[in-house]
């Protein structure tokens, strides 16, 4: 039931260890999903390769219009960086970071691991599925590019190989007259797991009509989705409240969500409906006010 | 939240910082399982698959090849060790009859069944996965309505017990103008302290030393000796903090004695730390209730029919009952009243204490009902309240010594804005959500058992006090320094308190919120002798300087105190770790409690039904408050502790396997400080002096006491939909 312990202090080191290693080997970053995981038996590893030694993975730069987000940077850097404060177009992503877990876990855990670890309530995913994020893999023989929503595949499942690292996730700046909202909901107002989260982010003309839209959605589906006819019906118009409420209701035909212990699939339904046109009013004021 | 510290108003004492404050924060304060013993080994418990049946065999191959392992307790080995299983409330110390390892029995899901033993607490974990048991599995009942539970009325099981009777019930409630029949269900919640269940055992010699957290010095030093078939003068108990108990650490659970029997075969001290999942089934919890409560009034709104009735689960060999119906039945004027209590045996651990045992489940049930009834009225909740106050209990006739219920009720109201409320459910909004307020009276007898202490002044100024009560956040440190500093005249920098080791006086059980009065009572008797010792009566007189004039190095005095209508031999009982509390209901002249009213602010979505708290207001009388900043922090705990009794906390039973599913705070739920809005804290002034002599009321367990009522009265006027099975959750305001 134990597992061998690897430090790898270079990425290189790692991808071969684990090529080598074979599929029983796991990497291991701020250790705060896979852990548990070990613990329920979820997962068994008989080697743990630990990338958090790994230089160069961690922390969010912005340079030639693109923010790049290493992958051991943790939630905590997310929460704080002053370019995704309260008042930037990037408030969501602030939004998304602040619920992730309690102070403890966003000190711990990491951007990375929230994406390899690919739930379905990841609460970072949407908000960079908003933003059309694409990320870097490492593997033992070479790197790839994919765009984020290509990463997913079902719960906790992703086109990642075992060796596979992923070094970081990167978006480029918004237009002017963008702004992104993120709300979850779970049955407390902290230390939850994702009942439903919605990311929405709108892009507008000067003339109020919407140039962009993206709505994603977390714990709706098998994977965290983009409602797509959500947004097709967004686009284009002006988001008023009537095109808001049809949004929300064909947000309803993308979503798929499953009753568990903490919601039905129906009560699930009826968040999407209700958070959706939430989340894009929350949009529409704060590009208002950031234009004022 | 930060706030200034209450201002001492009336009889309250000063609003000094908590003793231990910056100890906790700072990891100064050492808890049981961080106190360092010589060359420890560690045990890990395995518990039990199924819950009921008996195990057929055990293979121990491949735990015993585990490296490190040192020895492994079943029952093979270990029936006959412990010597006694006497639950406390039949004479013995135990919070269960339950004992483990001495058959092959199963009683319940998760009862220990082997004790693994290594150099480390990792080989001793891998070595308890490695335990291969194969049971003869069969089907438990879980709770209320499965199959197989047994019902006995609690009158035919404790001689002791006295269902509260008076009057023509059935007469009153048929001839009422309007009534109220309804029937409740609390869950079953488990205490979760944030420090788990340990124990740390050392033998020198044949003696034994305990370090484990506890809210019993002496309950357990004699418990411990009693099983292990030892003399008390064997055991001493070490407790200096505690960090969270809520009754939990109030009796004996098996674990202390396997522990320390697993230290005498090894031959080296053993600690234990059972697992957060372990702590649900290796001690105590709060049982689920049913309740059904009817009322009858006359239109005016005066009671003149109440009946309550309640069912408990318990485990299957264990009479264990909280009994609630002794105060919900003497909380309002009426004259025809008649209760009776039943406990439903399934198979599942017995449950104990847990903050206020009684009151929460029941008075949920008394102060909802009233709610209905003053809809069913149309009267104002408060003013129904009003006209069915009382002075005397109803079903002995006996006075209050104080009961400053409707001053708390009027004071929280003005404060929370009450007459701004639309009586109407469903009649206040803000945007998309509903807003509902709602109140309701909390209650908590005031209890006080026997203590003793000992008291030392020193000629530098210095003031020693030691008894072997608890720290278990009760802020004992700091109230009881405080009245020795105030008793002598002495600045409180300078004293000094002691706690939590059975090498000091005899304290009693830190349950019922007994040891503020009980042992600060004590201590100011020990002080007065001291005043008397040296000649110096006048409350003013300076002490240390006629100590000094006196040419004495230091003065001590030990006192026992014991509180009015104990029976005598009380304090022989203390020294036996079975003090049991007085007052409340029990004396026989007056009925002693104390009071409060609770106001809760919900707001409810009016599409997804999510729920918030957006205002608790809590306004208390308790007679004299020791330390507003502390008595405030323990009453803020309570209102947010019902708050989540409310709307968050349940364990959830499988019940075709009599089993918690939810066993750990990820889905244990309680709230974080995000679901905590504004919070409101009164001390209403109140001076008793015929509960006790220096006036002092319980506190511990008040604040926790209505307001998952008081939720729920807000619920039903946010929504007009009336919950009665707790918690309260948004798919239950869905449906
Ligand atoms: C109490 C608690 C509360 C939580 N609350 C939330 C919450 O509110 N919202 C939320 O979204 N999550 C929550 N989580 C889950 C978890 O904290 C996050 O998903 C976190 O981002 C995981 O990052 P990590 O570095 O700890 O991942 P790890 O546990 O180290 O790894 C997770 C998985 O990702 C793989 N992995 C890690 N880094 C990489 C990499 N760079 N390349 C390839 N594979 C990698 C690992 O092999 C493993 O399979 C919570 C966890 C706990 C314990």
């Amino acid at each position: 039931m134990g597992f061998a312990l690897h430090e790898a202090k270079t990425l290189a080191e790692a991808t071969m260890l684990a090529r080598d290693l074979g599929p029983d080997a796991m990497f291991i970053a701020g250790g705060t999903d896979l852990i548990i995981q070990i613990n329920r038996r979820v997962n068994t590893p008989r080697d743990v390769i630990d990338l958090s030694r790994i230089a160069g993975l961690s922390g969010i730069s912005h340079a030639g219009g693109v923010f790049r987000i290493g992958a051991l940077t943790k939630h905590k850097t997310v929460e704080t960086y002053p370019a995704f404060g309260f008042g930037t177009p990037y408030a969501g992503l602030r939004e998304a970071a602040r619920v992730v877990g309690g102070h403890q876990i966003r000190n711990q855990g990491t951007v990375g691991g929230n994406l390899a670890n690919a739930s379905p309530a990841a609460d970072l995913i949407p908000p960079l599925l908003a933003l059309d994020a694409e990320l870097d893999l490492v593997g033992p023989s070479g790197t790839r590019t994919l765009p984020l929503n290509a990463f997913f595949l079902g719960p906790r499942r992703s086109v990642r190989a075992h060796d596979e690292i992923i070094t970081e996730v990167r978006f480029r700046d918004l237009p002017p007259l963008s702004a992104i909202a993120f709300l979850k909901a779970g049955r407390r107002k902290a230390m939850e797991i994702s009942i439903i989260s919605v990311a929405a982010r709108l892009t507008l003309e000067a003339d109020g009509r919407c140039r962009d839209a993206r709505i994603a959605l977390g714990a709706a589906a098998p994977t965290p989705i983009r409602a797509r006819e959500a947004e097709a019906l967004l686009e284009g118009g002006v988001p008023d409240e009537g095109v808001v409420a049809m949004s929300a209701r064909a947000a309803l035909t993308s979503v798929s969500p499953i009753d568990d212990v903490r919601a039905s699939s129906e009560y699930r339904r009826l968040l999407v409906a209700a958070l959706v046109p939430r989340a894009l009013k929350i949009c529409i004021d704060r590009i208002k006010s950031a234009r004022s | 939240m930060s706030v200034e510290a209450p201002a001492a108003t009336g009889n309250m004492g000063e609003p000094h910082p908590r003793f231990d404050a910056r100890l906790k924060v700072t990891g100064g304060a050492r808890y049981a399982s961080d106190m360092p013993v010589d060359n420890p080994a560690y045990a890990y418990l395995v518990t039990s698959a199924i819950a009921r049946g008996r195990i057929v065999s055990i293979n121990l191959g491949e735990a015993q090849n585990v490296p490190g392992v040192l020895h492994i307790m079943t029952h093979e080995n270990t029936s006959k060790d412990v010597k006694d299983s006497k639950l406390f409330s039949d004479g013995g110390f135990s919070g269960t009859s339950i004992i483990p390892l001495q058959s092959d029995k199963v009683w319940h899901d998760g009862q220990i069944v082997a004790v693994v033993v290594a150099e480390t607490y990792e080989a001793a974990r891998e070595a308890g996965y490695r335990v291969k048991i194969e049971y003869e599995a069969e089907q438990p009942s879980a709770t209320f309505e499965s199959n197989g539970v047994q019902v006995q009325a609690a009158a035919d099981v404790k001689k002791t017990h006295e269902d509260p009777k008076v009057g023509d019930f059935d007469g009153a409630f048929a001839s009422a103008e309007v009534k109220v029949d309804a029937t409740y269900f609390t869950p079953t919640q488990h205490h979760n302290p944030i420090e788990l269940f340990t124990t740390t055992c050392a033998w020198a010699g044949d003696k034994l030393t305990v370090y484990e957290p506890s809210q019993t010095m002496y309950g357990m030093k004699n418990g411990i000796a009693s099983q292990l078939g030892i003399e008390p003068e064997q055991v001493r108990v070490v407790s200096n903090f505690v960090g969270g108990a809520f009754g939990s650490k109030g009796s004996l659970t098996p674990r202390t004695a396997l522990t320390a029997i697993a230290a005498r075969r090894v031959g080296r001290p053993v600690k234990l730390v059972a697992t957060r999942q372990q702590g649900f089934t290796i001690a105590t919890y709060r049982a689920e209730t049913k309740q059904r409560v009817r009322l009858g009034a006359s239109r005016d709104g005066k009671l003149t029919a109440l009946s309550h009735e309640g069912w408990e689960v318990t485990s299957r060999p264990d009479n264990y009952m909280v009994a609630g119906t002794d105060a919900t039945t003497r909380m309002y004027d009426v004259a025809n009243v008649q209760s009776k209590v039943s406990i439903v045996h399934a198979d599942r651990n017995t449950p104990g204490f847990m903050r206020s045992p009684p009151e929460l489940p029941y008075m949920f049930g008394l102060e909802s009902a009233i709610d209905e009834l003053a809809y069913a009225l149309d009267i104002d909740p408060i003013e129904l309240r009003r006209k069915n106050d009382t002075m005397k209990e109803p079903i002995k006739g006996l006075p209050y010594t104080s009961r400053s219920v409707m001053q708390c009720f009027d004071e929280g109201a003005k404060s929370f804005g009450w007459s701004k409320r639309e009586p109407k459910p469903g009649s206040m909004r803000d945007g998309d959500w509903l807003v509902g307020l709602g109140c309701a009276m909390s209650c908590y007898p005031t209890q006080m058992a026997p203590s003793s202490a000992r008291v030392r002044l020193s000629q530098n100024g210095e003031l020693r006090v030691e008894t072997a009560s608890h720290e278990i956040g009760n802020g004992a440190y700091t109230v009881i320094g405080q009245i020795a500093a105030e008793r002598l005249g002495v600045p409180y920098e300078k004293v000094s308190v002691v706690l939590g080791d059975s090498d000091y006086p005899a304290a009693p059980v830190s349950g019922g919120s007994i040891t503020t009065a009980s042992v600060c009572n004590c201590v100011a008797e020990a002080c007065d002798a001291i005043r008397a010792e040296l000649g110096i009566n006048d409350p003013k007189g300076d002490v240390l300087a006629a100590l000094k004039s006196r040419g004495r190095g230091a003065i001590e005095r030990y006192a026992e105190w014991t509180p009015k209508g104990v029976p005598d031999g009380a304090l022989a009982k203390l020294y036996s770790g079975q003090a049991m509390p007085t007052g409340g209901t029990k004396d026989k002249e007056r009925i002693m409690f104390a009071f409060g009213a609770e106001f809760i602010e919900v707001r409810v979505h009016q599409r997804t039904r999510e729920i918030r708290v957006p205002r608790i207001v809590g306004a208390f009388a308790a007679g004299r408050i020791v330390n507003p900043r502390t008595a405030r922090s323990q009453l803020m705990g309570g209102l947010i502790w019902g708050v989540s009794s409310a709307l968050h906390e349940a364990t959830e039973i499988d019940k075709r396997a009599a089993r918690y599913v939810n066993k750990d705070l990820a889905e244990y739920l309680v709230p974080v400080n995000a679901d905590i809005d504004q919070l409101e804290v009164f001390m209403i002034p109140e001076e008793d002096h015929e509960v006790n002599p220096l006036g002092i009321k319980g506190i511990g367990e008040l604040g926790n006491v209505g307001t998952n009522a008081a939720v729920a009265n807000a619920v039903y006027h946010a929504t007009g939909k009336r919950i009665r099975d707790l918690p309260i959750r948004l798919e239950t305001l869905l449906a």
